[in-house]
C-alpha cells in the first residue's frame, strides 16, 4: 500500500458515501477494518469517539486519522485530499449548473417543492440533537415503547434553554460564543452533578 | 447577491475566516454549520438569502461526500466562484486536521475521559437549540401555504422515524412534487 493507493481508497469512499457524518461510517468500517485491516475494530469504534469530540467533520476527521496511522503526515494528507476529491468536482460542478439555471421557471418550481423538504430535514437534525443531549434515550422509542419515558440530562436541558434565550431575541449571542459556552458550562456542571 | 464579480476578491479572507471558524468550533459538522454561516453570511453581510441558504442544504444533502466540505464548496462558488469555494473548503479542513495529528502523535490510544464527554452533550444541547431557531426563521420565510407545509411535515416525519431512508431520494420526490405543484405566481423570484 503505497500513498497513492491509500489516496485512491479514501477518494471511492468519498465518492459513493452519501449523507455524510455518520452515514460514512459503515462505509469506513467495510473497507478499512474489514478489507484491508489498516485498523482493529477496537481502534476503529474509538477513533470514531474521538471524531465526536474533535472540531470538524467526522469523515474528515476518520480519513486523517486512519491515513497517519497507516503512513505518518503523507498518510493524512492522502487519506484527507482523497476523501474530499470527489466533492471537489461534483460539488463544484453542481453550483455551475445550478447558479446558471436557477432562474429557470421550471427550476424554480422543483425548488418550491424542495425548499420544504429541506427544512423538514433540518428540523429532523433538530430532533437527533436532542436525542443525544437533552434527553439521554430514543425519543421515537416512545412510540413503540409506551413504558419507557426518556431520562432527561439536567445539564444539557438548562444549556439548551438558556441557547436559546440568548438567540431569540434582536440582540444574539451568535453561535460561535454559544457554543464556546456551552462547552465551559458543561465542564463546569459535570464536576456537580 | 447577483453574480459575484471581481469587487468580491475581498470576500475571499472573508470566507476563510468563516469556514476555518466554522469547522474549528463545530463537532460534528454537517447541520451544525447553518446557524454560523446563517449568522455570518446573511444577518452580518447579507451575501446570501434564506432561499439561497436553504437550495444549498438540499444540493448538498444529495451529494456523495462529507456535508461540511461540500457545504463549503457550493457556499464558497456562490459567493466568490471557484476561488471561494476552493478557500472554503481549504478553510474547512485545516482545523480537523491539525487537531487529529496533534491528538494521533499525542495519544497512542484513545479513550473519552468524562468531564470531556459531559462538555460535548451540553454542545449538542446548544447546537440543538441553535438549530431549531434557524428552521423557525426559515419556517416562517417559506411555510405560507398548505402545499409546502404539506411537504416540510411529511419529509419531517419521514426523516425522524424512517432515517435509512436516503435524503436525495425524499429531496427528488419533494422535487418532482413542486414540479406538478408549480409555484404560485405571487411567489415567483423576480427575474432581473
Amino acid at each position: 500500500m503505497n500513498a497513492f493507493m491509500l489516496y485512491l481508497l479514501f477518494a471511492k469512499i468519498g465518492l459513493f458515501t452519501f449523507g455524510g457524518g455518520y452515514a460514512m461510517i459503515p462505509l469506513f468500517q467495510d473497507e478499512l477494518v474489514e478489507r484491508h485491516a489498516f485498523i482493529s475494530p477496537e481502534e476503529f469504534a474509538n477513533m470514531v469517539a474521538l471524531a465526536q469530540v474533535t472540531p470538524g467533520p467526522v469523515g474528515l476527521n476518520a480519513a486523517t486519522y486512519i491515513g497517519y496511522r497507516q503512513m505518518g503526515l503523507t498518510g493524512a494528507l492522502a487519506g484527507t485530499l482523497g476523501v474530499i476529491t470527489p466533492s471537489l468536482v461534483l460539488v463544484t460542478l453542481a453550483a455551475v449548473f445550478f447558479l446558471a439555471f436557477r432562474k429557470n421557471r421550471r427550476i424554480q418550481d422543483i425548488l418550491y417543492g424542495i425548499r420544504p423538504a429541506t427544512l423538514g430535514l433540518i428540523a429532523a437534525a433538530v430532533i437527533f440533537f436532542a436525542e443525544s443531549s437533552v434527553f439521554t434515550e430514543k425519543l421515537r422509542g416512545l412510540w413503540s415503547d409506551s413504558a419507557a419515558c426518556p431520562g432527561i440530562s439536567w445539564p444539557s436541558l438548562l444549556v439548551f434553554l438558556i441557547a436559546l434565550a440568548v438567540n431569540a431575541g434582536p440582540k444574539k449571542a451568535g453561535p460561535v460564543a454559544t457554543l464556546l459556552g456551552a462547552a465551559i458550562l458543561g465542564g463546569v456542571l459535570s464536576l456537580f452533578f | 447577491m447577483e453574480t459575484p464579480t471581481s469587487s468580491d476578491r475581498p470576500r475571499l479572507p472573508v470566507l476563510f475566516g468563516v469556514f476555518f471558524k466554522i469547522s474549528a468550533v463545530t463537532v460534528g459538522g454537517g447541520l451544525t454549520m447553518i446557524p454560523v454561516m446563517e449568522r455570518e453570511f446573511l444577518e452580518k453581510r447579507r451575501w446570501l438569502t434564506e432561499e439561497d441558504m436553504i437550495d444549498t442544504v438540499a444540493l448538498v444533502q444529495s451529494m456523495p461526500g462529507v456535508i461540511a466540505v461540500n457545504m463549503a464548496l457550493m457556499m464558497g462558488y456562490r459567493m466568490a466562484k471557484l476561488p471561494g469555494a476552493i478557500v472554503s473548503a481549504i478553510a474547512v479542513v485545516i482545523p480537523p486536521f491539525l487537531a487529529i495529528l496533534i491528538v494521533a502523535s499525542c495519544f497512542s490510544s484513545i479513550s473519552g475521559q468524562e468531564t470531556v464527554s459531559a462538555a460535548f452533550r451540553t454542545v449538542r444541547a446548544a447546537v440543538c437549540a441553535l438549530i431549531l431557531l434557524s428552521a423557525v426563521k426559515m419556517g416562517k420565510k417559506l411555510l405560507k401555504r398548505a402545499f409546502p407545509i404539506a411537504v416540510a411535515v411529511c419529509a419531517f416525519l419521514v426523516f425522524v422515524f424512517f432515517p435509512q431512508v436516503n435524503a436525495a431520494l425524499v429531496i427528488a420526490l419533494a422535487g418532482a412534487a413542486g414540479w406538478i405543484v408549480r409555484t404560485p405566481e405571487e411567489e415567483e423570484t423576480p427575474r432581473s
